[in-house]
């Protein structure tokens, strides 16, 4: 492996080498959980594979179009690169489901307002539309694990969201986990 | 029912999840699905790495030294050509029967001196081939 250059040694980035290594090292929870954000990135995505955008993230952080910061976690810096290319990839999606008011099935005047307002097709609007419907499935009798995830969603402290659902400490943290675990469980790919 | 908001707020904050997850969290999952998602992962990261590397070799300029990967073919020839023919060369074959390899530059030089001797020999087989083909 060749030494960071100056430059990168200088700004706190990782050299392309060690990001190869790094690549070649990876261990099986961390592959397991890129393997999850990617497929994360893609709920809701039209004609994106969670391989393609876990490939293209590799790709551009290997030849250098990302640079890694020295101080961010791999897993986390390929995160953040996976929704960067999501995010292009979704340009045109910005599928304001909020000018829905609520999200609530059979409500046809409200996603016809939102096609009226934005380039949104009816496909990415029928994926979002799908990505929100799995994973209400997914917190089906779950209900405070919802509530707390709407509100990490909006944004919302910790100290807010216990207050707002009248969970302790404890509770909360053990709610927390409940839903990690859901979503590691359902994110892992069924089809490899 | 999931209140509104944009869809990737959701997404951030199942990612938010998803990287605080512990170990612990993520091996309560099915060991089979674990262990196959890792195995592709890593089947990506070594497409991607072999891309990177048909990248490299591609952009590698031509060196007038020899490379890591060994003498090269033109010096291959050589050697084997004044081990065979030493009055080709004599100051060659006793670099290389010392043990020692001559320069990029040297052996270029040599394989040109050579090349030029051979197109401006006669070719007689050529010749004969051609006067065949005329009749």
């Amino acid at each position: 492996m060749n030494p960071p250059t100056l430059k990168e040694a200088a700004s706190g980035f990782v050299s392309t080498d060690e990001v190869a290594a790094a690549l070649a090292e990876l261990s099986t929870v961390d592959s397991a959980r890129l393997a999850q954000l990617a497929r994360l990135r893609c709920l809701g995505a039209v004609g994106l594979e969670w391989q393609d955008l876990l490939h293209e993230a590799f790709i551009r952080v290997l030849d250098g179009r990302r640079r890694w910061p020295r101080d961010v976690p791999f897993v986390a810096f390929v995160a953040q690169s996976m929704r960067s290319i999501a995010s292009e990839t979704r340009q045109a999606d910005l599928v304001e489901f909020g000018a829905l008011g609520e999200h609530e099935s059979g409500d046809e005047q409200g996603i016809a307002n939102v096609l009226a307002r934005t380039d949104i097709t009816p496909e990415r609007e029928m994926a979002g539309r799908q990505m929100l419907l799995e994973i209400e499935a997914l917190f089906a009798g779950d209900a405070i694990g919802l509530a707390v995830l709407e509100g990490m969603a909006r944004g919302d402290s910790a100290g807010e969201v216990q207050a707002q659902l009248g969970l302790d400490p404890t509770a909360y943290a053990s709610t927390l986990r409940r839903i990690r675990r859901r979503l590691t469980s359902y994110l892992l790919p069924t089809e490899v | 029912m999931i209140k509104t908001y944009h869809p990737e707020q959701l997404i951030d904050a199942m990612e938010a999840m998803i990287l605080a997850a512990d170990a612990d969290d993520l091996l309560s999952a099915p060991a089979e699905r674990l262990s196959a998602a890792a195995l592709e992962v890593r089947e990506i990261a070594g497409r991607s790495l072999a891309a990177r590397a048909d990248r490299a070799n591609v952009a590698q300029p031509r060196k007038s030294g020899r490379s890591s990967r060994g003498p090269g073919p033109l010096m291959d020839y050589l050697k084997r050509l004044v081990a065979a023919r030493p009055e080709v060369s004599p100051n060659l074959a006793a670099a290389f029967a010392a043990g020692k390899s001559p320069s990029q530059e040297e052996a270029e030089a040599l394989a040109v001196e050579l090349l030029k001797a051979r197109l401006s020999s006669p070719k007689p087989g050529r010749k004969r081939r051609t006067e065949g083909s005329r009749r």
